[in-house]
């Protein structure tokens, strides 16, 4: 699938559950990011989900600071890295992929991406509070 | 100077840069987080802020990471206990104004003074408190 259909099918809700996997979410992200400023990737990407997530089921899997996270994140990395398409980023942060400990633990504790608040509202990464 | 009046004076930058101190700019920031979804606020803010520091021929002093980690601290924070103005928002989050800098507890020294940060948002990169609270 090229960068266009992914957005497309994605966009569309053509893009089934199976489908979208982890490095799907990472890929549609990366575009976003590539292609928009990065506010409007975020709220591209936010309203994006939201969208998928109530197409394919209740809406409430929405996760405000994690998908903000993971769009700096990505953007952080691009920055970094320069790549050209999707499969070089990739390769170039592998640590993208991790499950477990899950990526954003190096960033958050357990509790603030469980609150209501972090669901909800971007909550910046838990340091030097 | 009310909200509106700050505002404006802001935008169309007639406002006394000798009144736009640390804490103006953190009621500025407000004002816009309160107005407008957090996405729009931070971009409106800062193309607000560089057309300021242009006019008033100090566009070097604008700084993306720390525009965008004060808007996303603001939003946090307003989100976490509302307040209706920004003299109760400011009275709960009074570390925002305090000395030494929020800034130091969340960003190393180095990645603030670095190209990368002033000219794009990076994320807090301080030791993470991974104690449990």
């Amino acid at each position: 699938m090229t960068d266009d259909e992914l957005i497309e099918a994605f966009e569309s809700h053509r893009l089934t559950r199976e489908e979208f996997t982890h490095e799907a979410h990472l890929r549609v992200g990366w575009i976003y990011v590539a292609r928009l400023p990065l506010g409007e990737a975020c709220d591209t990407m936010a309203r994006e989900l939201l969208a998928w997530d109530i197409a394919y089921g209740l809406g409430d899997r929405y996760h405000e600071t994690v998908t903000w996270a993971f769009m700096f994140i990505i953007h952080e990395k691009q920055l970094a890295c320069g790549a050209k398409s999707f499969d070089e980023f990739l390769a170039a942060n592998p640590d993208l992929m991790r499950k477990s400990p899950p990526f954003l633990a190096d960033y958050y504790k357990d509790e603030t991406l469980g609150s209501d608040l972090a669901r909800k509202h971007f909550l910046l990464p838990d340091v030097g509070r | 100077m009310n909200d509106e009046d700050f505002l404006k004076a802001f935008e169309d930058a007639s406002l006394d840069p000798k009144l736009f101190d640390h804490k103006a700019h953190i009621r500025m920031g407000w004002i816009y987080v309160m107005r407008y979804p957090l996405a729009e606020a931070i971009e409106k803010f800062g193309r607000a802020l560089r057309a300021y520091t242009r006019a008033l021929e100090a566009e070097a002093k604008y700084h993306e990471t720390i525009t965008w980690f004060y808007m996303l601290l603001i939003a946090e924070r307003q989100a976490a206990h509302p307040a209706a103005t920004f003299a109760a928002f400011l009275g709960k989050n009074r570390d925002l104004v305090a000395k030494p800098s929020i800034l130091t507890r969340y960003y190393r020294a180095e990645t603030l003074a670095s190209d990368r940060a002033r000219y794009h948002y990076v994320l807090p990169d301080g030791a993470m408190v991974k104690d449990a609270a």
